[in-house]
């Protein structure tokens, strides 16, 4: 099929220029992200204002306030509908003329008196210890599986394959939620998480291909292996897709986006750099076993 | 088919019909909850427990504010001045739970855990020159976290049928979810004790403020299937329970929380004919009494009337008018009438106490009026205790003196009673972040992702028959990952693990998975690619997909497991129902899977052989 005329046609070191290449750029658009303090974060991991009104004899229509509140702060605004009032939360923590804006806008457009409302900040519901305590799961995650990856395959050679394209594709979804504003919240990191366990699935299939089946060319067996593989990633975007683009909860758009950009560019770190190291590795081993049997 | 008569997939089909019924749960009530959120697949989830992200209600995280402090130079005989000294001295000012971490008497070092914040200045000013202050650090111990958790839950919690969540998060963090509260609600919960009474004779002798610290429970040196649980009052506290306690042996003192004061019982007749021991009722009193194992009669301060289950009985219907005015609430015992609750709701805020507990079994009849008159529970006064009193004695540290069937549930029972007495939390707690969360995952969601998962299920089906053009192997791919989903949530149900926004992750990816594994497996039965393939056996083609199966899902299962050791609160349950999906579908499903492609191929292979 066409589809694998890269594996079929580039040299290895073509073949990894490409992953490479979309790392370093995807790497490039993190840094800037963070250079410019721009990486979308979303409310769990970073302060936010909280507007308390209460109260109140005659709650006013939810949407008029959150429009009213997003006109003049500029910020997104979620309005909370509570017993005697309301709670509206902000984006971003206000500041003493936000306060003093936000007060006189409910006294002049709702006939709220100022002391109904109060302004409030939130704290991030992911605190640095938990954040500290993913990293360290994270670092944990990965040992465990050089570790499972070794037993199967006792070649330093294919761990190091597996765990860099798995790390690449985790540094990669990084850079696109970077450039397409997708934010890092509980959702996405369970999205991260879930990737750990996806895309080991593919390097899995692709070096017990080439390196445990006997007969065939290695480059052969690579294109064999990839087409078992798109097939996989192909039947996975499927759902994917249709849960990004037909649902509206964030939190489910948030875990699918992370999801698809990880699985296609796991395509490219699985099929393109880790094909390529495998498909060097194993021609040399034949090389050598074919100047032993001389 | 034949393949249906295997023994494999039978066991498939078993687990998943198992499973269905756990999810489904029909023996238990609908939770309104998940109803007001979900709409009507509440009906038939109701054996599942759903998260704060599904239902809707607040995360809120807490933070323990405990210091450790060092102490050094303690005077001579250190365990003396220790124990007899410094320890009551810190817990009667500091009105706290002191705990000692290290005791050294040769350097005359020691490090106790108070908890609060507190200052060099204030520590020494307490202790006098008994010792010297070294350093304090902000730290909280493992086990003074869980207890925490404990007494909060108790607080928040006490049946279960909120379901709240409080998991610790490492360090000095512990997470607070409750379903269907919005912050501030969920706050006033926490700060909120529970209300402690201690009768004695029939009167209010101790209250919540009188005591001033609980300790563990221990197992009694002195008697089998006894447990000790030792506790502190205030000086006030003591002088009044001496000399009430004086000379009165074997005595019943009655403890209640949250007394309902305003309330009056109405149960259904019926109750009193079922074995109510140790409990009776009182008609003219119109109250329940209760006897000690040594024949002491106590009251239960609660008035209660019995009347038939569909009109009310003359006399409930008198007693009730009477007291109207008076008190404010009924509690209702069983399952009355709705013209009972109509004729009572005039008068009275009616309330139900439901006798069927959160994991669907009843309670007994003496549990049931307990919980609806809040006794928690009745301790003798032992005979060396009374004696003590009447010589003049007043002691402030005391011990309740439990006795049960077993040594293990009167430890338990001991460790309940504590939670209950321990009115201040042993260490001060401060609410570090507090996050409503709406139930937008609703009934509108509902709908969308029903249309999602359509389309999907197409989407995927059109895909696959595009490739090996046969419909069966889309329809076994389809229908093997429902049996997936099934029972991985037929597991979460039965080890009660609450679904939450990280466990659906788990849930897809194990569902997720599950499709690249079914086409690892078609792809290597159905090949024809390379040359030697066809010199593979069928069964060796099967065993060569399980070789890439095992070795992806033991990798992930390896990696999930570091992130349940290591990682808290989301990773954690993320982890645990991947782990578990994971396994049921490369044990169960998968291999049932690759059977029922054999036998498409097997057929096959004879068709063009017969032709």
């Amino acid at each position: 099929m066409k589809l694998a005329w890269p594996q079929q046609r580039l040299s290895n070191r073509q073949l990894i220029a490409i992953p490479v290449a979309l790392a370093i750029f995807l790497s490039a658009a993190i840094i800037a992200a963070l250079a410019f303090d721009a990486f979308p974060l979303s409310t769990d991991f970073r302060e936010s204002g909280l507007i308390r009104v209460r109260g109140l004899e005659n709650i006013p229509d939810a949407g008029a306030v959150e429009i009213a509140v997003e006109n003049l702060l500029d910020y997104n605004a979620d309005v909370d509908i509570v017993e005697n009032g309301l709670d509206i939360g902000t984006n971003n923590v206000l500041g003493e003329n936000e306060t003093l804006l936000v007060k006189s806008m409910f006294l002049s457009q709702f006939g709220i008196p100022e002391n109904s409302v109060t302004v409030k900040s939130r704290g991030a519901t992911i605190t640095s210890i938990y954040s500290e305590q993913a990293v360290k799961a994270m670092i944990g995650a990965f040992v465990a599986m050089g570790i499972i990856i070794f037993i199967a395959f006792r070649r330093r050679i294919t761990i190091g394959a597996i765990l860099l394209a798995v790390g690449l594709d985790l540094l990669g979804v990084f850079g696109c939620m970077a450039l397409f504003r997708v934010e890092l919240s509980l959702a996405s990191i369970a999205g991260l998480l879930m990737l750990i366990g996806y895309t080991v699935d593919t390097n899995i299939l692709l070096t017990t291909r080439v390196l445990k089946r006997v007969g065939g060319e290695p480059k052969e067996q690579v294109v064999d292996a990839m087409h078992t593989g798109l097939m996989m990633s192909g039947s996975t975007l499927i759902p994917l897709f249709a849960l990004n683009l037909l649902t509206t909860a964030p939190q489910l758009y948030e875990l699918t986006a992370v999801l698809i950009f990880g699985i296609i560019i796991d395509i490219f770190n699985t099929w393109f750099l880790n094909a390529a190291i495998i498909i060097r590795h194993a021609e040399r081993q034949r090389r050598k076993e074919y100047h032993v049997s001389i | 088919m034949s393949v249906f008569k295997e023994r494999r997939i039978a066991l498939l089909l078993l687990a998943v019909f198992l499973c269905a019924m756990l999810v489904w749960s029909p023996w238990k009530a609908v939770d309104t909850k998940v109803k007001n959120a979900l709409g009507w697949p509440a009906q038939y989830t109701r054996g599942l427990r759903f998260g704060v992200d599904i239902i809707g209600g607040s995360r809120i995280i807490l933070a323990l504010e405990a210091s450790h402090v060092t102490f050094e130079n303690i005077q001579d005989n250190v365990e003396n001045t220790w124990w007899g000294a410094i320890v009551p001295k810190l817990e009667d000012n500091l009105y706290i739970d002191i705990k000692t971490i290290s005791l050294d008497p040769t350097t005359k070092k020691a490090v106790a855990e108070i908890g609060r914040s507190v200052t060099e200045n204030l520590i020494e000013a307490i202790i006098g020159d008994l010792g010297s202050v070294t350093s304090i650090e902000k730290k909280t111990t493992s086990e003074t976290c869980d207890e925490v958790i404990d007494i909060l839950r108790a607080r928040v919690d006490p049946t279960g049928l909120r379901g709240a969540q409080l998991r610790s998060l490492g360090a000095n963090l512990v997470l607070y979810e409750i379903p269907g509260l919005l912050p501030g609600e969920a706050e006033t919960l926490l700060g909120k004790p529970g209300r402690l009474e201690i009768f004695f004779e029939n009167e209010i002798l101790l209250r919540g403020e009188d005591i001033v610290s609980v300790s563990a429970p221990y197992p009694s040196r002195e008697r089998a299937q006894t447990a000790d649980l030792p506790f502190r009052l205030t000086d006030d506290g003591a002088a009044r329970f001496s000399s009430a306690a004086a000379n009165k042996p074997n005595y019943p003192t009655v403890i209640y929380v949250d007394r309902p004061t305003g309330a009056i019982v109405v149960f259904d007749n019926e109750i009193l004919g079922e074995p109510l021991a140790p409990l009776e009722y009182d008609p003219d009193e119109k109250m329940f009494k209760g006897s000690t194992g040594e024949g002491m009669i106590y009251s239960i301060h609660v008035p209660a009337i019995g009347t038939a289950k569909d009109e009310l009985s003359p006399q409930a219907q008198q007693f009730l008018e009477e007291q109207a005015g008076l008190k404010l609430k009924v509690r209702l015992l069983g399952d009355f009438s709705q013209s009972i609750i109509e004729n009572l709701s005039a008068l009275y805020t009616v309330e139900s106490i439901f006798r069927q507990t959160t994991e669907g079994t009843e309670k007994s009849a003496e549990e049931w009026i307990k919980e609806a008159c809040g006794l928690k529970s009745v301790v003798t006064i032992t005979p060396e205790l009374a004696a003590d009193f009447a010589a003049g004695k007043i002691a402030k540290d005391l011990r309740i003196t439990i006795t049960r069937s077993s040594l293990d549930d009167a430890m338990n029972e001991a460790k309940n009673l504590r939670v209950v007495l321990s009115e201040r939390l042993p260490v001060k707690i401060e609410i570090e972040s507090e996050t409503p969360i709406e139930a937008r995952l609703g009934a509108e969601f509902l709908k969308q992702a029903l249309i999602a998962g359509l389309v999907a299920l197409l989407g995927v089906g059109v895909f696959v028959y595009f490739r090996y053009r046969h419909w069966l192997i889309g329809l076994a791919i389809i229908g093997t990952m429902i049996c997936e989903l099934i029972i991985t949530l037929g597991a979460a149900s039965l080890i009660g693990w609450t679904i939450g926004l990280p466990e659906l992750g788990g849930l897809i990816i194990v569902i997720g998975t599950g499709i690249d594994h079914q086409i690892i497996i078609t792809d290597e039965v159905f090949r024809g690619g390379l040359p030697q393939a066809g010199r593979v056996s069928l069964s060796g083609r099967v065993s060569r997909a399980f070789a890439v199966i095992f070795a992806a899902a033991a990798t992930t299962i390896a990696a999930m497991a570091m992130l349940a050791l290591i990682g808290f609160g989301a990773m954690r349950g993320f982890a645990i129902i991947t782990i578990i999906g994971m396994l049921i579908a490369v044990l169960v499903t998968r291999p049932a899977y690759a059977r029922f492609v054999s036998a498409i191929v097997m057929r096959r292979q004879s068709k063009v052989a017969s032709s």
